[in-house]
């Protein structure tokens, strides 16, 4: 076990080690360097781009450049933003709670609404409401998300004016004023989670109530409503919380789309305007945040599966 | 059983397979549906010059944002006067050449490194593991957002982007593949009796990766479709004046209130081009998932 989780681990710092060196380089071959995005092409002249070169090191090799980028991550310091001359780190901690909030509210929304659809459809197998069921289920799936939500701000924000389009107050500040902004965006955000765990709750029910030991829980002579609430739905529910894990990647990617919609200053909005910006400093610390986030939300899925599920942990069978 | 029937023809028993295969298909509406859609898509994208009532260029600035069903513009005009049904129609093209080209160039890729890494293993296999964990790390979308941030807006990118950010997918499958396959019995007996690795290769590992990549496929496309829609909304992708449903809704933006139809239109055509993948998608994955059959 120990093995396996050391092993786990080491392939974890190899991804995070090739991810900052990746987005490192990636950066320095983008079109136009930071000395020229910085400055307007007026007043561009040498001594003015030399100073800034000198500044963020841009004149040093590029190994010394890497060195020093990792040295400093390593004590909390990710560097300054080239636009707003702010320090990033703080910058990037400011951010994620508010993309925390909008991703909980999400998969909030997707296993409430997801689930109990889900049991109803497998129970009621080829009835009208599974066919309507799987109907709104393509529909999440295939609709995109940011056309969702122009649309939503058109009808709820412009024609009927019940919700404000756009902005973000903090919960702590005005909680009222934070869920009525977050309605929509959640609603956009949560709607393709609501899809997907509705078709996996649906198979996994539907392979659950064709199980022995629901047979087995039918035959003692339990009421259907015990034999699915809880023998089948139990079983089920391992399938949905895996594909909700394998999700979280997909649910920052929408952040992205949504925050930009929306005009939400969370980590995707940031995300987004740094690459538009060419912010190297901020780009670079929001990639290395999301990649060390994601190879360790991975690493503690693997090592979570390998302590319910044995086999993966003997054959290392785990990609 | 269907299948205990002699056939009256002799047909090969791959053409079998096939035939039996489309009927089960045709036997599913939804199925159906997805790939009329999805027929009626491919045919007007070829055909977008010549079905189109003007060119996709052309504006009439005394018909500016003119509302669907007004005289000789079927679906309105935009804020340039151009027409929105010709924009819908050649913005078809954009969509299905990023959709499709994107997953062919990710199979392209995807399929001989997953089929070698899975074979022979050695040094490669470690090394092409942790680069697919490389970009498995970042989400889909950010992926494609930061490579066409490098690359440069334009159609060609996007395809690059959204190729390279589906790549470690059919990796991982092909590579999955190769490995049961490899220990087969019928693999080590065409080896004793001196099949190349070429042949092993062609003859036994092809036939069985490809249902699994063509799965994968029809989950890719539809996904690349929105990718390059969004991309292009983002200002990342595709660029005017070539008309892409993504950077019609994103101009539509600033005109929400007077023409919300420039909105409401690319986003229908967006929504039916993936629906119909989607469809025809679950069609094909419930009769090629074994587990589908038992149904």
């Amino acid at each position: 076990m120990l093995w396996y989780v050391l092993r786990r681990a080491g392939a974890a710092l190899v991804v995070v080690f090739v991810a900052s060196v990746v987005v490192f380089i990636a950066l320095r071959l983008l079109p136009g360097g930071p000395a020229l995005a910085l400055t307007a092409e007026s007043n561009r002249t040498p001594q003015l781009i030399a100073a800034i070169n000198r500044e963020y090191l841009l004149n040093q090799p590029l190994p010394v450049q890497y060195a020093h980028f990792v040295w400093q991550a390593l004590h909390g310091d990710l560097g300054t933003s080239i636009h707003t001359d702010e320090p990033v780190t703080p910058t990037i901690v400011s951010r994620i709670p508010i993309t925390g909030e909008l991703a909980v509210l999400a998969v909030l929304f997707g296993v409430v609404i997801g689930i109990p659809t889900g049991v109803l459809a497998a129970v009621y197998r080829s009835s009208v409401w599974d066919y309507l069921a799987n109907a709104i289920g393509l529909f999440g799936l295939s609709v995109p998300t940011f056309w969702l939500g122009l649309m939503l701000i058109l009808f709820f924000a412009i024609r009927l004016g019940v919700l404000p389009s756009s902005g973000y107050v903090s919960p702590l500040q005005d909680l009222g004023g934070n869920l009525e902004r977050m309605v929509m965006p959640a609603f956009v955000l949560g709607l393709p989670v609501a899809a997907v765990v509705f078709r996996q709750e649906r198979s996994a029910m539907l392979d659950a109530l064709r199980a022995d030991y629901v047979r087995t829980a039918r035959a003692k002579g339990l009421g259907e409503l015990r034999v699915v609430g809880v023998h089948a739905l139990r079983n089920s529910l391992m399938t949905v919380i895996t594909v909700v894990g394998l999700n979280l990647g997909a649910l920052l990617g929408g952040a992205v789309v949504t925050e930009q919609i929306f005009v939400i200053p969370g980590f995707g909005n940031l995300i987004v305007q740094s690459i538009f910006e060419r912010d190297y400093p901020v780009v670079q610390g929001v990639a290395l945040v999301t990649a060390v986030g994601f190879v360790v939300v991975n690493f503690l899925v693997d090592v979570a599966y390998s302590l319910v599920n044995p086999r993966i942990r003997l054959t290392g069978a785990a990609e | 059983m269907e299948e205990a029937l002699a056939p009256r023809r002799e047909l090969s028993p791959r053409l079998r397979q096939l035939g039996r295969f489309r009927r089960r298909l045709l036997g599913r509406p939804l199925a159906v549906v997805g790939l009329v859609l999805v027929g009626l898509f491919v045919l007007v994208a070829i055909l977008a010059p010549w079905i189109s009532p003007y060119s996709p260029d052309a504006t009439h600035y005394g018909a500016l944002l003119q509302p669907p069903l007004s005289r000789g513009f079927m679906l309105g005009t935009d804020e340039l006067g151009r027409d929105e049904l010709t924009r819908i129609l050649w913005g078809s093209r954009v969509s299905l050449e990023a959709g499709v080209f994107s997953t062919l160039l990710a199979v392209a890729v995807g399929l001989p490194v997953g089929l070698a890494s899975g074979y022979y293993r050695g040094w490669v296999d470690p090394v092409v593991m942790r680069l697919t964990d490389l970009v498995l790390a970042f989400p889909y979308i950010i992926v494609a957002v930061g490579l066409a941030a490098i690359l440069g807006a334009s159609l060609r990118n996007v395809v690059i982007a959204l190729a390279i950010a589906q790549i470690p997918a059919y990796v991982r499958i092909a590579r999955g593949e190769a490995l049961a396959v490899r220990e087969e019995d019928y693999v080590a007996a065409a080896a004793v009796v001196g099949a190349s690795d070429w042949a092993i290769l062609r003859r036994h590992l092809l036939p069985n990766v490809f249902s699994p990549i063509l799965v994968q496929a029809t989950a890719t496309i539809p996904a690349a479709i929105l990718g390059e829609a969004l991309l292009s909304f983002l200002g990342l992708g595709v660029q005017p004046p070539t008309p892409s449903w993504g950077t019609m809704l994103s101009d539509a933006q600033s005109y929400l209130q007077q023409a919300p139809y420039l909105a409401l239109l690319p986003g229908i055509a967006i929504f039916l081009a993936t629906l119909a993948f989607n469809l025809l998608g679950d069609g094909i994955r419930d009769l090629l998932d074994p587990k589908g059959f038992a149904r």
